[in-house]
């Protein structure tokens, strides 16, 4: 009891201090909350003093919030129309909701603001949906000036099948606190809670005193200042954290907790690592441990050294990986079963791509609902470059004997057999369905992101993405600003090609159509007597060899093109073209045949839904389609032969 | 006897019959590469004049294979439909084979016994039979199904708790196990069923079923031995093939053919090994019913028919009418499939 106080002092001594010291964000938003949890109940019960500042420079006459935890209230709301109770996979239960209501709100001059209280509904006018409220203030906020609000709630977690929620003992506790909209351009931009979206909200400072029973142990966003034991048999843990734009928590009494120093000289990193393991999955600890780490030395090589003094890994436990897969600032949630064999790395991709968040939505912040690909799409790639550095690029995902696929071959998986239904930018509720978002904001706009790559080059790329970071941290950049950025550091000018990879949901493919070499025939017949000087540049009859190669445009996108044209005797020829027509030919009269042709001989344009008809030869193998063929058989064979024995 | 012994002179009789065993292999091969063709023209259209095809011929590569199933999704969907009709003949066709496999091994016959006639013939002979009695396995798979349900219900109360992920793991393998297990019983004792339906030329199909699950039963821990011995036997032939398809790189036409070439090796044995199957268990069956028969004189002769006169009274009386039938080519008496060859000319 003595230590803790004496914990508490230091740390509120320090707490000042550090965040006088080094503010990174401009802090708009701070929380002081108390929750307690009642593991019986499913129930939290809370208490928040939230300070708002009025960055803009025109009066402010109400606030929103968003109360996502009634997303789960009934089965009307936004998120269950739009998602059908279903979420990546994993249903809800039919017979347990979620919600979260306010008891009271008031100013911090006692001014009962309830009566100004009720639900809106800007994206959609869903009647059913409570998840976005609004309080109407008495006095407006002017520019420049802070509004503390004390807001008294209680909550009824779901079981978990969509981020937040119970199973079990088990409490994930994500979007469970009235959180503030954001204001920007004069106008909030405070969504409801929809299916295919995450998260937007400002920077600030947080400090929340969490009460559990003693046996469970928390995982919490931020630094833990202290450790209370009281005398109901429960623990109040104190965490604190600046510079984030939200807060996260996790409890189980089966946690098992691990601590890891991770330093890196360069750029300087010095963070603990911080694993909440269920006990089911002790065998699997090692697998986070080492994607953690790859983690934090490759988003810190890359684009800048990861800042805070924390990171939490929570691992959920059994039955809960609806919660599995979720960033939140400065925590995130793995997922792992506990047989799950070493060559399916889905632990470390998870743990890599959600860790990576903490750069892409933690720390440059963009608006998920409106703009997704620019947290989940700029991770994507940079998921596809951490698993390719650290497992090879060809098994990061599956490496099995004889089965091995890499990160960049699923991400093209989902964009090549797609529908042309949206484009990458949409607002994420707009888009024609859960597939239609993810292989666009994920996959469609990384496999775009890798092609800028080929084309910018590897080193400028670079120079890309960390200017992006460096200036964009800590604020709420969009599209525009990606590509002024991209624009910038480059010398190029990419309207041509951002109108097109995500405006535009056409897709890109390039083929070698046609592809002839025929020895050139004697003139048969009459000919005037002027012609035979004008003939003389069309090849030696019998001698020579004409060959057309037929380049065709078969996507919708225009990209310049490379062609490779190869001859008999090793002769190869370079072409280009501006990819503008539907098609174009190359003739070439030469004393030897055309062996092949290929577009894109470079194979920079990652985001070709075809590879294979990006080359064309004029006597093919037959081996290795005989080696399929045969090898299908063989395989259909002992198959068969199951059924005999 | 014992089980070694009908092990042995099973692989005895099943050497003794290299037709039967090829036309197996013909059989499954023929059904394989019509599914298989399923996919060559798709492929070819793909693949056929593209450079990528020179990436396939260096290694397997299995990303290049996905980008050509996403890229034509309905070529993945012609492939399993072609597959599954192939499974489905085969299924449909498998009575024939077991009708021919069981002729071929019957004593009586001459030397047509290890010729195509004696495999075709006994397969048209025993078709409907053996295919009602896989009709009539309903009887058998229903309960099966429930016991299979039962045992999994039992399994799952060990396993209440949802953080015991690791044990709830390991039961869904010992469910896969009691499956496995459930599933060869009955088909153990549909075996022993076409064997008596063979051996007696019985066309009281169900009552051939009810003998045999009383036989399999009755002496399951011998059955099911005999059964796994042969089954162990095929294990390292298919578990061959995988790991050389797996780890023998086939990186030029000669090792391509060779792969092609060990696989069809492979097949024959397996084929091999179900004759061989089909034949100990005959031996096995025969056994029992000599030592129930002190006094036969045969196991596969008229004698013995005329023991099992008060079963079968409709069989004998048509058999007797029918001068040519099999049975007056009475065997020597005690010997099954495997010595009946050693007394062959």
């Amino acid at each position: 009891m003595k230590r803790g106080w004496i914990f508490v002092i230091v740390a509120v001594l320090a707490g000042p201090i550090s965040s006088a010291a080094a503010s990174m964000s401009d802090r708009i938003v701070g929380y002081d909350i108390r929750v307690k949890l009642d593991p019986e109940g499913k129930r939290l019960e809370g208490r928040e003093v939230m300070s708002w500042r009025n960055a803009s420079d025109a009066l402010v006459t109400t606030l929103p919030f968003h109360l996502y935890l009634n997303a789960f209230k009934n089965n009307r709301t936004t998120f269950m129309r739009e998602s059908g109770g279903e979420h990546r996979g994993f249903r809800r239960d039919a017979s347990d909701w979620g919600w979260i209501d306010i008891r009271s709100i008031r100013t911090r001059d006692g001014e009962d603001l309830s009566s100004s209280w009720g639900y809106v509904r800007p994206d959609d006018g869903n009647p059913d949906d409570e998840t976005v409220a609004e309080v109407r203030l008495s006095r407006p906020v002017p520019p420049g000036e802070t509004i503390e609000l004390e807001v008294e709630f209680e909550a009824k977690l779901p079981k978990v099948f969509a981020r937040a929620g119970f199973a079990g003992d088990f409490f994930m506790l994500g979007q469970w606190f009235p959180k503030i909209g954001v204001l920007q351009d004069g106008v909030w931009n405070c969504h409801q809670y929809h299916a295919n979206s995450e998260f937007f909200a400002d920077f600030g400072s947080f400090r929340v005193e969490i009460t559990v029973p003693s046996k469970f142990v928390v995982g919490a966003t931020g630094r833990r200042v202290s450790s209370k034991p009281n005398d109901d048999g429960t623990t109040t843990y104190t965490h604190v954290q600046e510079d984030v734009h939200d807060f996260a928590w996790a409890a189980c009494p089966d946690f098992v907790e691990f601590r890891e120093k991770f330093v890196l000289d360069s750029p300087p990193v010095d963070t603990e690592m911080i694993f909440l393991v269920h006990r089911s999955h002790l065998r699997q600890k090692e697998r986070y441990f080492r994607s953690l780490r790859q983690g934090l030395e490759f988003y810190s090589q890359s684009y800048g050294p990861y800042p805070y003094e924390t990171i939490t890994l929570i691992d959920p436990a059994p039955g809960a990986m609806g919660a599995g897969g979720m960033e939140y600032p400065t925590l995130f949630t793995s997922m792992t079963m506990s047989y799950l064999p070493g060559c399916l790395r889905l632990p470390e991709m998870v743990t890599i791509h959600e860790f990576g968040h903490g750069y892409w939505y933690g720390m440059v912040a963009s608006n998920e609902f409106e703009e997704a690909w620019l947290d989940e799409g700029i991770n994507s790639y940079s998921e596809v470059k951490a698993m390719a550095r650290y497992y090879g690029a060809d098994r990061s995902m599956i490496d099995l004997p004889g089965l091995k696929m890499g990160d960049l071959t699923m991400q093209r998986l989902s964009v090549v057999g797609s529908g042309r239904f949206d484009p990458v930018v949409r607002k994420s509720w707009e888009f024609v369905g859960g597939g239609s978002y993810a292989l666009n904001v994920y996959s469609k706009a990384a496999l775009a992101l890798l092609t800028l790559e080929k084309i910018l080059g590897e080193e400028v790329m670079a120079g890309v993405m960390k200017t992006y970071f460096e200036r964009w941290k800590f604020r709420h950049p969009r599209s525009e600003d990606f590509i002024r950025v991209a624009e910038e550091v480059s010398g190029r000018e990419l309207d041509g090609f951002f109108d097109q990879t995500l405006r535009s949901p056409d897709k890109l493919d390039y083929a070698i159509s046609g592809l002839t070499s025929e020895k050139v025939e004697a003139l048969e017949g009459r000919l005037g007597m002027d012609a035979a000087a004008a003939r003389a540049g069309e090849g030696k009859a019998g001698l020579d060899y004409r060959s057309e190669v037929v380049v065709w445009r078969a996507g919708e996108w225009v990209f310049p093109q490379e062609i490779e044209v190869v001859f008999a005797d090793g002769m190869k020829v370079r072409e280009t073209w501006d990819g503008r027509d539907r098609w174009r030919k190359f003739v070439y009269l030469k004393p030897v045949r055309l062996v092949s042709a290929t577009v894109d001989p470079d194979g920079k344009y990652i985001l070709d839904v075809n590879w294979a008809n990006n080359s064309r030869r004029l006597d093919p193998p037959k081996a290795p389609l005989r080696k399929y063929t045969l090898g299908l058989a063989g395989w259909f064979q002992h198959l068969l032969s199951l059924i005999q024995l | 006897m014992t089980i070694g012994k009908c092990y042995g002179r099973g692989f005895k009789a099943a050497a003794a019959r290299p037709v039967v065993v090829v036309l197996l292999w013909l059989f499954n091969l023929i059904l394989a590469a019509v599914a298989a063709d399923a996919l060559a023209s798709p492929l070819d259209a793909y693949f056929g004049r593209s450079l990528t095809l020179d990436g396939l011929m260096a290694s397997f590569d299995f990303n290049t294979l996905q980008e050509f199933l996403a890229a034509d999704t309905a070529v993945a969907g012609d492939v399993a439909r072609a597959f599954l009709l192939a499974v489905i003949a085969y299924l449909l066709a498998w009575p024939f084979f077991q009708g021919g496999i069981l002729n071929s091994l019957l004593p009586g016959t001459g030397r047509t016994e290890r010729k195509a006639a004696s495999f075709f013939g006994g397969g048209g002979r025993f078709y409907g039979r053996f295919f009602r009695l896989e009709v009539l396995s309903l009887v058998l798979w229903i309960p099966a199904g429930f016991l299979f349900l039962f045992l999994s219900l039992l399994l799952d109360f060990t396993a209440t708790n949802p953080n015991a992920e690791y044990l709830r793991f390991l039961l869904v393998i010992a469910k896969i196990g009691i499956a496995l297990l459930i599933y060869n019983v009955v088909r153990m004792i549909l075996d022993y069923a076409r064997i008596g339906i063979a051996v007696y030329d019985t066309r009281r199909v169900f009552e051939g079923l009810l003998d045999a699950t009383r036989f399999v039963l009755g002496r399951l821990g011998r059955t099911f031995a005999l059964f796994y011995l042969f089954a162990l036997t095929a294990l390292p032939f298919l578990a061959g093939y995988v790991a050389l398809r797996l780890h023998f790189p086939q990186t030029t036409a000669g090792r391509v053919a060779v792969v092609f070439f060990l696989g069809q090796v492979s097949i024959l044995v397996r084929g091999l090994i179900r004759v061989a199957c089909q034949a100990g268990q005959m031996e096995f069956l025969r056994s029992f019913e000599a030592a129930q028969d002190p006094g036969g004189k045969g196991d596969h002769g008229l004698e013995e028919v005329e023991n099992r006169a008060d079963r079968y009274p409709e069989e004998l009386e048509r058999q007797e009418k029918e001068p040519n039938n099999r049975i007056e080519e009475k065997g020597e008496q005690g010997q099954g499939p495997a010595d009946h060859e050693q007394n062959e000319p």
